[in-house]
Protein backbone atom coordinates (compact mmCIF):
# COMPACT_ATOMS: atom_id res chain seq x y z
CA UNK A 1 0.00 0.00 0.00
CA UNK A 2 2.69 2.27 1.15
CA UNK A 3 4.37 1.47 -2.63
CA UNK A 4 1.31 2.67 -4.09
CA UNK A 5 0.58 5.91 -2.78
CA UNK A 6 4.66 6.76 -3.23
CA UNK A 7 4.19 5.75 -7.06
CA UNK A 8 0.78 7.47 -6.97
CA UNK A 9 3.06 10.84 -5.67
CA UNK A 10 5.23 10.37 -8.09
CA UNK A 11 2.44 10.66 -11.39
CA UNK A 12 0.83 13.71 -9.48
CA UNK A 13 4.75 14.92 -9.94
CA UNK A 14 5.34 14.50 -13.43
CA UNK A 15 1.66 15.93 -13.88
CA UNK A 16 2.00 19.09 -12.98
CA UNK A 17 5.75 19.41 -14.56
CA UNK A 18 3.83 18.61 -17.65
CA UNK A 19 1.38 21.23 -16.88
CA UNK A 20 4.06 23.95 -15.67
CA UNK A 21 5.68 23.09 -19.27
CA UNK A 22 2.78 24.12 -20.71
CA UNK A 23 2.86 27.58 -19.13
CA UNK A 24 5.34 29.23 -21.10
CA UNK A 25 3.97 27.98 -24.48
CA UNK A 26 0.89 29.72 -23.42
CA UNK A 27 2.97 32.83 -22.60
CA UNK A 28 3.99 32.89 -26.51
CA UNK A 29 0.61 32.42 -27.41
CA UNK A 30 -1.07 35.26 -25.81
CA UNK A 31 1.91 37.58 -26.50
CA UNK A 32 1.43 37.05 -30.05
CA UNK A 33 -2.61 37.41 -29.31
CA UNK A 34 -1.80 40.71 -27.33
CA UNK A 35 -0.01 41.86 -30.53
CA UNK A 36 -2.94 40.97 -32.93
CA UNK A 37 -6.22 42.43 -31.05
CA UNK A 38 -4.14 45.20 -29.50
CA UNK A 39 -4.73 45.11 -25.97
CA UNK A 40 -3.67 42.52 -23.15
CA UNK A 41 -7.16 42.71 -21.73
CA UNK A 42 -8.95 41.75 -24.85
CA UNK A 43 -6.25 39.06 -25.27
CA UNK A 44 -7.06 37.90 -21.73
CA UNK A 45 -10.61 38.11 -22.50
CA UNK A 46 -10.78 35.77 -25.29
CA UNK A 47 -8.08 33.14 -23.76
CA UNK A 48 -10.70 33.31 -20.44
CA UNK A 49 -13.86 32.81 -22.99
CA UNK A 50 -12.38 30.12 -25.02
CA UNK A 51 -11.10 28.51 -21.72
CA UNK A 52 -14.69 28.82 -20.41
CA UNK A 53 -16.53 26.94 -23.17
CA UNK A 54 -13.90 24.71 -23.53
CA UNK A 55 -14.61 23.73 -19.46
CA UNK A 56 -18.31 23.95 -20.20
CA UNK A 57 -17.81 20.69 -22.48
CA UNK A 58 -15.59 19.22 -19.80
CA UNK A 59 -18.07 19.34 -17.33
CA UNK A 60 -21.17 18.24 -19.38
CA UNK A 61 -19.10 15.36 -20.63
CA UNK A 62 -18.05 14.23 -17.16
CA UNK A 63 -20.15 15.21 -14.60
CA UNK A 64 -23.05 15.28 -17.22
CA UNK A 65 -24.61 18.47 -15.53
CA UNK A 66 -24.24 21.87 -15.01
CA UNK A 67 -25.88 22.40 -12.23
CA UNK A 68 -24.43 24.70 -9.00
CA UNK A 69 -27.42 23.95 -5.94
CA UNK A 70 -28.06 27.47 -5.34
CA UNK A 71 -29.38 26.32 -2.04
CA UNK A 72 -26.12 25.55 -0.94
CA UNK A 73 -24.27 28.67 -1.82
CA UNK A 74 -25.57 30.53 1.55
CA UNK A 75 -24.07 28.14 3.66
CA UNK A 76 -20.61 28.43 1.65
CA UNK A 77 -17.79 31.15 2.69
CA UNK A 78 -17.91 34.21 0.32
CA UNK A 79 -14.53 34.13 -0.97
CA UNK A 80 -14.90 30.96 -2.53
CA UNK A 81 -16.42 32.75 -5.64
CA UNK A 82 -13.27 35.28 -6.23
CA UNK A 83 -11.00 32.43 -7.56
CA UNK A 84 -11.42 33.66 -10.83
CA UNK A 85 -10.83 37.63 -10.32
CA UNK A 86 -7.28 36.61 -8.74
CA UNK A 87 -6.94 34.94 -12.31
CA UNK A 88 -7.20 38.24 -13.59
CA UNK A 89 -5.17 40.51 -11.00
CA UNK A 90 -2.10 38.19 -11.84
CA UNK A 91 -2.36 38.48 -15.69
CA UNK A 92 -3.20 42.34 -15.22
CA UNK A 93 -0.51 42.10 -12.80
CA UNK A 94 2.17 40.93 -15.14
CA UNK A 95 0.96 43.23 -17.96
CA UNK A 96 1.57 46.32 -15.61
CA UNK A 97 4.88 45.28 -14.05
CA UNK A 98 6.43 44.10 -17.30
CA UNK A 99 7.37 47.33 -18.80
CA UNK A 100 8.86 48.99 -15.23
CA UNK A 101 10.82 45.96 -13.61
CA UNK A 102 12.02 44.30 -17.25
CA UNK A 103 11.07 40.62 -17.56
CA UNK A 104 13.52 38.97 -15.15
CA UNK A 105 12.63 40.93 -12.00
CA UNK A 106 8.98 40.79 -13.20
CA UNK A 107 9.27 36.52 -13.36
CA UNK A 108 11.50 36.96 -10.38
CA UNK A 109 9.19 38.71 -8.23
CA UNK A 110 5.93 36.62 -9.38
CA UNK A 111 7.44 33.19 -8.47
CA UNK A 112 9.03 34.48 -5.14
CA UNK A 113 5.99 35.82 -4.67
CA UNK A 114 4.01 31.95 -5.26
CA UNK A 115 6.18 30.23 -3.50
CA UNK A 116 6.15 32.18 -0.40
CA UNK A 117 2.47 31.94 -0.37
CA UNK A 118 2.27 28.51 -1.59
CA UNK A 119 4.42 27.71 1.60
CA UNK A 120 2.04 30.20 4.03
CA UNK A 121 -1.24 27.99 2.79
CA UNK A 122 0.31 24.72 3.83
CA UNK A 123 1.61 26.29 7.27
CA UNK A 124 -1.29 28.03 8.29
CA UNK A 125 -3.71 25.54 6.23
CA UNK A 126 -5.66 28.37 5.12
CA UNK A 127 -8.48 27.74 3.25
CA UNK A 128 -9.14 24.30 4.41
CA UNK A 129 -5.83 23.07 2.89
CA UNK A 130 -4.13 20.54 5.44
CA UNK A 131 -1.57 21.95 7.42
CA UNK A 132 1.61 21.44 6.64
CA UNK A 133 3.85 23.39 9.57
CA UNK A 134 7.23 25.12 8.08
CA UNK A 135 10.77 23.24 9.23
CA UNK A 136 14.35 23.66 7.97
CA UNK A 137 14.43 21.48 4.74
CA UNK A 138 11.41 23.17 3.21
CA UNK A 139 13.28 26.14 3.87
CA UNK A 140 16.11 25.21 2.39
CA UNK A 141 14.47 24.15 -0.46
CA UNK A 142 12.59 27.42 -0.69
CA UNK A 143 16.60 28.58 -1.03
CA UNK A 144 17.43 26.60 -3.73
CA UNK A 145 14.29 27.25 -5.81
CA UNK A 146 14.85 31.01 -5.52
CA UNK A 147 19.35 30.68 -6.27
CA UNK A 148 18.01 27.98 -9.41
CA UNK A 149 15.24 30.62 -10.74
CA UNK A 150 17.98 33.38 -10.41
CA UNK A 151 21.17 31.01 -12.24
CA UNK A 152 18.45 30.32 -15.29
CA UNK A 153 17.11 34.16 -15.95
CA UNK A 154 20.73 35.82 -15.06
CA UNK A 155 22.51 33.46 -17.75
CA UNK B 1 9.23 53.38 -6.70
CA UNK B 2 10.84 50.20 -8.07
CA UNK B 3 10.74 48.38 -4.42
CA UNK B 4 6.75 48.96 -4.68
CA UNK B 5 6.62 47.30 -7.86
CA UNK B 6 8.83 44.23 -7.06
CA UNK B 7 6.34 44.17 -3.64
CA UNK B 8 3.80 44.48 -6.11
CA UNK B 9 5.19 41.61 -8.13
CA UNK B 10 5.34 39.46 -4.99
CA UNK B 11 1.60 40.09 -3.87
CA UNK B 12 0.44 39.61 -7.76
CA UNK B 13 2.45 36.05 -7.59
CA UNK B 14 0.96 34.87 -4.47
CA UNK B 15 -2.38 35.15 -5.79
CA UNK B 16 -1.74 31.90 -7.71
CA UNK B 17 -1.64 29.47 -5.02
CA UNK B 18 -4.51 31.32 -2.82
CA UNK B 19 -6.74 30.53 -6.26
CA UNK B 20 -5.79 26.99 -6.34
CA UNK B 21 -6.31 26.60 -2.81
CA UNK B 22 -9.89 28.35 -2.97
CA UNK B 23 -10.69 26.52 -6.23
CA UNK B 24 -9.86 23.44 -4.46
CA UNK B 25 -12.07 23.97 -1.73
CA UNK B 26 -14.52 25.44 -3.88
CA UNK B 27 -14.34 22.21 -5.85
CA UNK B 28 -15.23 20.41 -2.76
CA UNK B 29 -18.22 22.64 -2.19
CA UNK B 30 -20.01 22.03 -5.66
CA UNK B 31 -18.75 18.18 -5.67
CA UNK B 32 -16.67 18.55 -8.90
CA UNK B 33 -13.24 19.59 -9.53
CA UNK B 34 -14.06 20.83 -13.05
CA UNK B 35 -17.18 22.71 -12.24
CA UNK B 36 -15.07 24.46 -10.44
CA UNK B 37 -12.60 25.44 -12.67
CA UNK B 38 -15.72 26.13 -15.00
CA UNK B 39 -16.79 28.43 -12.54
CA UNK B 40 -13.75 29.97 -12.30
CA UNK B 41 -13.01 30.55 -16.06
CA UNK B 42 -16.50 32.19 -15.80
CA UNK B 43 -15.72 34.57 -13.25
CA UNK B 44 -12.51 35.35 -14.39
CA UNK B 45 -14.15 35.89 -17.86
CA UNK B 46 -16.84 38.69 -16.39
CA UNK B 47 -14.20 41.06 -14.31
CA UNK B 48 -12.33 40.97 -17.87
CA UNK B 49 -15.25 41.83 -20.08
CA UNK B 50 -15.50 45.20 -17.15
CA UNK B 51 -12.07 45.44 -17.88
CA UNK B 52 -11.78 45.28 -21.02
CA UNK B 53 -14.78 47.75 -21.18
CA UNK B 54 -13.36 50.18 -18.90
CA UNK B 55 -9.72 50.55 -20.16
CA UNK B 56 -10.22 49.87 -24.04
CA UNK B 57 -13.54 50.59 -24.73
CA UNK B 58 -13.96 48.10 -26.88
CA UNK B 59 -14.65 44.36 -26.87
CA UNK B 60 -15.33 43.04 -30.11
CA UNK B 61 -12.97 41.76 -32.84
CA UNK B 62 -12.85 42.52 -37.11
CA UNK B 63 -14.28 39.21 -38.60
CA UNK B 64 -11.23 39.67 -41.37
CA UNK B 65 -8.48 39.63 -38.28
CA UNK B 66 -9.77 36.14 -36.23
CA UNK B 67 -10.08 34.78 -40.57
CA UNK B 68 -6.46 35.99 -41.22
CA UNK B 69 -4.78 33.91 -38.14
CA UNK B 70 -3.87 30.63 -37.76
CA UNK B 71 -6.99 28.98 -35.12
CA UNK B 72 -4.64 28.27 -32.50
CA UNK B 73 -3.66 31.92 -31.56
CA UNK B 74 -7.45 31.97 -30.61
CA UNK B 75 -8.37 28.85 -28.19
CA UNK B 76 -4.73 27.65 -27.54
CA UNK B 77 -4.34 29.98 -24.60
CA UNK B 78 -7.75 28.91 -23.19
CA UNK B 79 -6.85 25.58 -23.66
CA UNK B 80 -4.16 25.99 -22.36
CA UNK B 81 -5.00 27.68 -18.96
CA UNK B 82 -7.70 25.39 -18.44
CA UNK B 83 -5.20 22.29 -18.48
CA UNK B 84 -2.84 24.31 -15.94
CA UNK B 85 -5.69 25.86 -13.78
CA UNK B 86 -7.07 22.41 -13.92
CA UNK B 87 -4.38 20.58 -12.73
CA UNK B 88 -3.85 22.72 -9.63
CA UNK B 89 -7.15 22.23 -8.59
CA UNK B 90 -6.49 18.47 -8.50
CA UNK B 91 -3.28 18.28 -7.58
CA UNK B 92 -3.32 20.78 -4.48
CA UNK B 93 -5.29 18.36 -1.96
CA UNK B 94 -3.22 15.83 -2.91
CA UNK B 95 0.75 17.11 -2.89
CA UNK B 96 -0.14 20.59 -0.52
CA UNK B 97 0.38 24.09 -1.75
CA UNK B 98 4.09 24.42 -1.73
CA UNK B 99 4.58 21.25 -3.89
CA UNK B 100 2.05 21.82 -6.25
CA UNK B 101 3.55 24.92 -7.08
CA UNK B 102 7.62 24.28 -7.33
CA UNK B 103 6.82 21.22 -9.30
CA UNK B 104 4.67 23.12 -11.55
CA UNK B 105 7.73 26.23 -11.41
CA UNK B 106 10.40 23.34 -12.93
CA UNK B 107 7.92 22.43 -15.47
CA UNK B 108 7.65 25.68 -16.49
CA UNK B 109 11.43 26.96 -16.14
CA UNK B 110 12.65 23.58 -18.13
CA UNK B 111 10.44 24.46 -20.75
CA UNK B 112 11.40 28.11 -21.02
CA UNK B 113 15.16 26.40 -21.57
CA UNK B 114 13.71 24.31 -24.39
CA UNK B 115 11.74 27.15 -26.14
CA UNK B 116 15.19 29.25 -25.80
CA UNK B 117 17.55 26.69 -26.71
CA UNK B 118 15.64 25.56 -29.98
CA UNK B 119 14.29 28.82 -30.63
CA UNK B 120 10.71 28.01 -31.26
CA UNK B 121 8.36 30.32 -31.27
CA UNK B 122 10.60 32.67 -33.28
CA UNK B 123 12.34 33.61 -29.92
CA UNK B 124 16.13 34.03 -30.48
CA UNK B 125 18.17 31.07 -29.77
CA UNK B 126 19.80 30.86 -26.35
CA UNK B 127 21.80 28.03 -26.12
CA UNK B 128 22.02 26.04 -22.17
CA UNK B 129 25.22 27.42 -20.26
CA UNK B 130 26.65 25.80 -17.05
CA UNK B 131 25.04 28.13 -14.99
CA UNK B 132 21.27 27.30 -16.50
CA UNK B 133 21.59 23.42 -15.97
CA UNK B 134 22.81 24.58 -12.24
CA UNK B 135 20.11 26.23 -12.18
CA UNK B 136 17.92 23.67 -13.15
CA UNK B 137 19.56 21.38 -10.44
CA UNK B 138 19.24 23.19 -7.76
CA UNK B 139 15.35 23.44 -8.66
CA UNK B 140 15.09 19.93 -8.43
CA UNK B 141 16.61 19.88 -5.45
CA UNK B 142 14.34 22.35 -3.85
CA UNK B 143 11.29 20.01 -4.95
CA UNK B 144 12.98 17.16 -3.00
CA UNK B 145 13.52 19.09 -0.05
CA UNK B 146 9.81 20.16 0.08
CA UNK B 147 8.51 16.99 -0.78
CA UNK B 148 10.78 15.41 1.49
CA UNK B 149 9.88 17.35 4.39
Amino acid sequence: MKKRTYSLTFLFLAWGLLAGAASPIQTSVNTQLREVVGSPYIAALISFATGTCFLALIVLLIDHTIKIDFAQIRHMPKWIWVGGMLGVVFVTANVLLLPVLGSAFTVVSLLFGQMIAALSVDHFGLFGVPKHAMNWPRAAGLGFMILGIILIHQF
Amino acid sequence: MILLFLIGGLIAGSVIPVQASINSRLGREVGSPFLASFISFFTGTLTLIILALVIDHRLLIAPHTILSHPWWLWIGGGLIGVFYLTTNILLLPRLGAALTIVVTLVGQMIMAIAIDQFGWFHVPIHTLSLPRLIGVICMLIGVLLIKKC
